[in-house]
């Protein structure tokens, strides 16, 4: 954990935890482990920032929540996609993507 | 996703706030446990995997507040936790909240009163309908129009109707054997129509009606009993039965305003008169396009009734009856400048209240130095803290203002009821209104960022490692600004002080004036005559002079006389004509006083005879013209040389000659402050008009209070339809003094409260500043300093900041106290050296006072428990 982290672009955590959500309802300890893993441990959601992500979230109602219990057999609680979440993953997504593309040319143009 | 949709999901949320809480403290101690178990399942020992997997999350508390703030209905509810958490703190330290309340509450209260009081007497709007559609119409720079030239002007229809009134007219009202003095307006048919004035019961004047009253509330109330079937009652004025058929609302303002309050509502009794003129805008109007159509019509007026003297098209004008247009006229300008001077010195006090405040908080800022540090280090933000600091300011002036709003409605009530001393019924109709509320909020709020704000930037600064290491521990440490607070405060107060002794002296010198007449034994009985029993002049003066005779004759009177103007009750005694006499040929432009008085005036008035003689009985019509003169006059006009026997004419054309019979000592006329004024008297029995209000003036050999009764009745024989008002003339001067007594009164107040505010400043800075210093000055003692050397110590702190305050005080108020001179008698200046002594020496006492009890305290500090402490 003491490797230095690259800096998330503005928005992109939104985005990690939409598409992370897609596969399926997950509680934040889930959330926070299953985007190091995908990432190969170069993307480190810093907790203190990750919940307050899931509760702006939950008020633009992208997401849903509710109690579960865990793998661990504890008491948790899950937040899964809504209707609405979905939506704004797949806008996000193609934004993200059109992004990166754009970059890629500026990259390999200069 | 729409707002709406986020505020209702915000909604949604806010009802299970507790759980909220719980289930994300839950969250975060599932996800540290989680991560403390996979560090463990890597074979890091318990304890030890707990601990990393806790410094990995991070602070626990800031991800919580900012996963909380998502939630936040914004500032409204941040606003309302922190009053809440304001109070709780406010009620935990009473003894400091009551003391920041009431001294915001005493300089907010008076504050918005002086506003109140303000708003009222210049502000205010009459009590029409859209008062600001109706303006004052003047034609030839006059304010006064014949009635003809106001028909012509009405008929031409350039107005969406054109009212006429003439107020402070005065009609005797019959009841039973005696009659009393009203004071009415009179008005043009069409006014209550044209202007909209509002009527509680009954209805206003019609047109071609006559013989008919509205009467005012206070009339209705206080003369009628408040019955309530007045509608129909008849009232006898001036000999004429007049049937009342409306009563006007409480709170009726007139159009002329500033509190003037006549009786009754009266149409014009015929059309040979003059009105004050008000015009209705027609809706398609504005007032530079109305000012040309009154042109046009001024220019036919000159050609229909042309004048010898003026011409109707000049000085032309229309001026609002609202706001600050008719404030810039005349004497009005002096009465603006004096409520200007109460705002600004009640602003002053207001300013000391919230340094009152500030350094309460200060103190108590740097009492909570610890915990401030230990919620920075939690993680509490900087900004947090100071919103929070200033939400309990804010809390403190709105508990104040709230304070403050209720001594605002108990002293403007007090002044609704005021009788004020004046020639004429005033009645002020304070109510809180929009512009108060309004004027308090923006005090309110100002009060607790000018408190607060200073207090909470200084005690957050730092950040949690300063904070926590310096305060308490500290051997010496100065609390540099809230001495420059109280020094602050100080000069704050030495100014209001100063123009408080100021006004005091004022009221002082001015009673103690020499009016140059003596007025012990004198006594004055107003007589009214209804207008109508006495149509030609020499009708109305031979009833003056038998009359005379008859008082004469009264056992105990010594001399009686009759006088158009009673000096200083009538500020319209002052002419400016050109003198002719052998000494000024080619004349000598003057302003004097003129009266015209009754024989023996001059004995009756006490004032001294310089030469020559008074005026007799045989100085009436058909007998050579006389004159009397006072000494100002004479030296004017004569010089040196005598004037008895001299004669002189008043212009050019003056085909009356007039004698210098007699020569006066100089006295005050028209105020208590003016300066040997020239002055002549001329014969009342050969020019005096006496129509309507006789002024007889009588003199006793006993006390005046005894012969009121007889002089009354003697009067009231001459003429039973006549109303008397008999009183002494000792009481009559308090007109001429009210300005001064008003002046003093208010800023006297002020003044004291403003020196209360300022000691009890005082006071707690020294006390805090010795329990800061305890274990400084017991570190003292115990190495051998002496209870001298040790009151000396802590009386030098005190000196310090009171000299700093007088200086600094002192030197503002030569700056800025130099306009009030025209608020001072003659002779007194503002920077009269007494004055500056006398508050320098109340502060001196003030603050010595103020040292006393924390200088005992001082010196009974036992070294021992005091460097226990460290």
């Amino acid at each position: 954990m003491t490797t230095p982290q690259p800096e998330f672009l503005p928005g992109t955590l939104y985005l990690l935890i939409l598409r992370t959500l897609a596969s399926g309802p997950m509680h934040g300890y889930a959330i926070a482990k299953r985007i190091r893993a995908a990432s190969r441990d170069a993307l480190a959601v810093e907790e203190g920032s990750l919940y307050p992500a899931l509760n702006r979230m939950l008020v633009k109602g992208w997401l849903a929540a509710e109690w579960g219990v865990s793998e661990t057999n504890r008491k948790a609680r899950f937040y899964r996609l809504t209707p609405a979440g979905r939506k704004q993953l797949h806008q996000e997504a193609a934004e993200f993507n059109r992004l990166i593309a754009a970059i890629g040319l500026v990259m390999k143009e200069a | 996703m729409s707002w709406f949709q986020q505020l209702s999901n915000k909604a949604n949320h806010t009802r299970s706030r507790e759980s909220f809480d719980e289930s994300l403290a839950e969250e975060i101690r599932l996800h540290i446990e989680e991560r403390a178990e996979e560090l463990r399942s890597t074979g890091m020992p318990e304890k030890q995997a707990f601990e990393q997997a806790r410094r990995e999350f991070g602070n626990t508390v800031h991800a919580a507040e900012q996963s909380r703030e998502a939630w936040r209905w914004t500032w409204i509810e941040d606003l309302a936790r922190d009053l809440r958490h304001a109070s709780r703190a406010l009620r935990k330290e009473p003894g400091f909240a009551a003391t920041a309340i009431v001294s915001l509450a005493l300089g907010i209260g008076l504050n918005t009163t002086i506003f109140s009081l303000t708003s009222e007497f210049l502000f205010s709007q009459p009590s029409v309908r859209d008062p600001g559609t109706l303006m004052a119409v003047q034609f030839g720079g006059s304010t006064q129009l014949p009635f003809r030239e106001y028909k012509f002007v009405r008929d031409s229809r350039i107005f969406d109707g054109l009212a006429g009134e003439n107020p402070m007219q005065e009609v005797n009202w019959r009841i039973a054997e005696t009659s009393r003095r009203l004071f009415v307006t009179r008005i043009t048919e069409n006014y209550f129509d044209v202007a909209g004035v509002p009527v509680a019961q009954g209805r206003g004047i019609a047109v071609n009606e006559r013989n008919v009253a509205v009467v005012s509330h206070r009339f209705w109330q206080s003369r009628l009993a408040g019955t309530a079937g007045v509608l129909g009652t008849v009232l006898i004025l001036d000999g004429v039965p007049h049937t009342i058929v409306g009563v006007l609302p409480r709170g009726h303002r007139t159009l002329i305003g500033f509190g003037y309050a006549p009786d009754l509502y009266l149409p014009l009794p015929n059309e040979n008169t003059s009105v004050s003129v008000f015009g209705r805008i027609p809706a398609d109007q504005n007032a530079a396009g109305m000012r040309e159509r009154m042109k046009t019509i001024a220019a036919e007026l000159d050609r229909v009734y042309p004048q010898p003297s003026t011409r109707y098209s000049d000085r032309i004008s229309l001026t609002s009856l609202v706001g600050v247009e008719r404030l810039n006229r005349g004497f009005l300008t002096t009465v603006t400048a004096f409520f200007g001077l109460m705002l600004g010195v009640s602003a002053l006090l207001l300013l000391i209240a919230c340094a009152n405040v500030a350094s309460l908080l200060l103190a108590r800022a740097s009492a909570r130095t610890q915990e401030f540090a230990i919620r920075m280090s939690i993680g509490a933000g900087r900004g947090r803290l100071i919103r929070q600091l200033l939400a309990e300011s804010l809390l403190i002036s709105l508990l104040g203002t709230a304070a403050g709003l209720l001594m605002n409605y108990g002293l403007t009530r007090v002044m609704n009821r005021l009788e004020v001393a004046l020639p004429f019924p005033v009645q002020l109709a304070i109510t809180p209104d929009w512009r108060l509320l309004l004027y308090a909020s923006v005090v309110s709020v100002a009060a607790a960022v000018a408190a607060g704000l200073l207090p909470a930037l200084k005690s957050t600064r730092g950040g949690a490692n300063t904070l926590l290491k310096s305060g308490e521990h500290q051997v010496g440490g100065r609390a540099t600004v809230r001495n420059l607070l109280v020094a602050g405060q100080l000069a704050v107060s030495v100014v209001v002080l100063i123009i408080a002794a100021l006004s005091i002296r004022n009221l002082v010198a001015a009673a103690s004036l020499d009016p140059g007449f003596d007025l012990r034994q004198t006594a004055w009985a107003q007589m009214r005559l209804v207008p109508e029993a006495y149509p030609e002049p020499a009708r109305a003066r031979a009833f003056v002079a038998s009359t005379l005779d008859q008082l004469r004759g009264l056992p105990g009177i010594t001399s009686a006389t009759i006088a158009v103007f009673v000096p200083l009750n009538d500020h319209f005694a002052t002419r400016t004509r050109t003198v002719y006499s052998e000494a000024t040929r080619n004349g000598l432009r003057l302003e004097h006083s003129w009266n015209a008085v009754g024989p023996d005036y001059l004995r009756t008035m006490g004032i001294p005879l310089v030469a020559g003689r008074e005026f007799r009985a045989l100085d009436r019509e058909g007998s050579q013209s006389v004159l009397i003169v006072n000494e100002a006059f004479a030296r004017q006009v004569f010089g040196d040389a005598n004037p008895l026997g001299r004669t002189l004419r008043f212009g050019r054309d003056d085909q009356n000659e007039k004698t210098i019979v007699g020569v006066a000592r100089n006295s005050k006329y028209s105020t208590i402050g003016e300066k040997d004024r020239p002055a002549v008297y001329e014969a009342f029995l050969q020019v005096g008009a006496a129509r309507g209000n006789l002024n007889f003036l009588i003199r006793s050999s006993g006390p005046p209070q005894e012969m009121l009764k007889p002089l009354a009745a003697a009067l009231l024989k001459a003429d039973p339809a006549a109303s008397i008002d008999a009183k002494p003339m000792q009481g009559a001067t308090a007109f001429a003094l009210l300005p001064s007594r008003m002046g003093a009164g208010l800023l006297g107040t002020t003044g004291v409260l403003g020196l209360a505010l300022a000691s009890v400043g005082l006071y707690g800075v020294l006390a805090y500043s010795i329990s800061r210093r305890t274990r400084e000055i017991g570190l003292r003692m115990a190495l051998g300093a002496q209870r001298g050397q040790v009151l000396r110590l802590v009386l030098q702190e005190g000196a310090w900041i009171l000299g700093l305050g007088l200086a600094a005080g002192g030197l503002i108020s030569m700056l800025i106290t130099r306009p009030l001179v025209r608020f001072l008698v003659p002779g007194l200046q503002p920077t009269d050296p007494a004055s500056y002594l006398l508050v320098a020496l109340v502060l001196v006492a003030v603050g010595f006072a103020a040292g006393l009890r924390p200088a005992a305290r001082a010196l009974r500090i036992d070294p021992l428990r005091a460097l226990r402490y460290e």
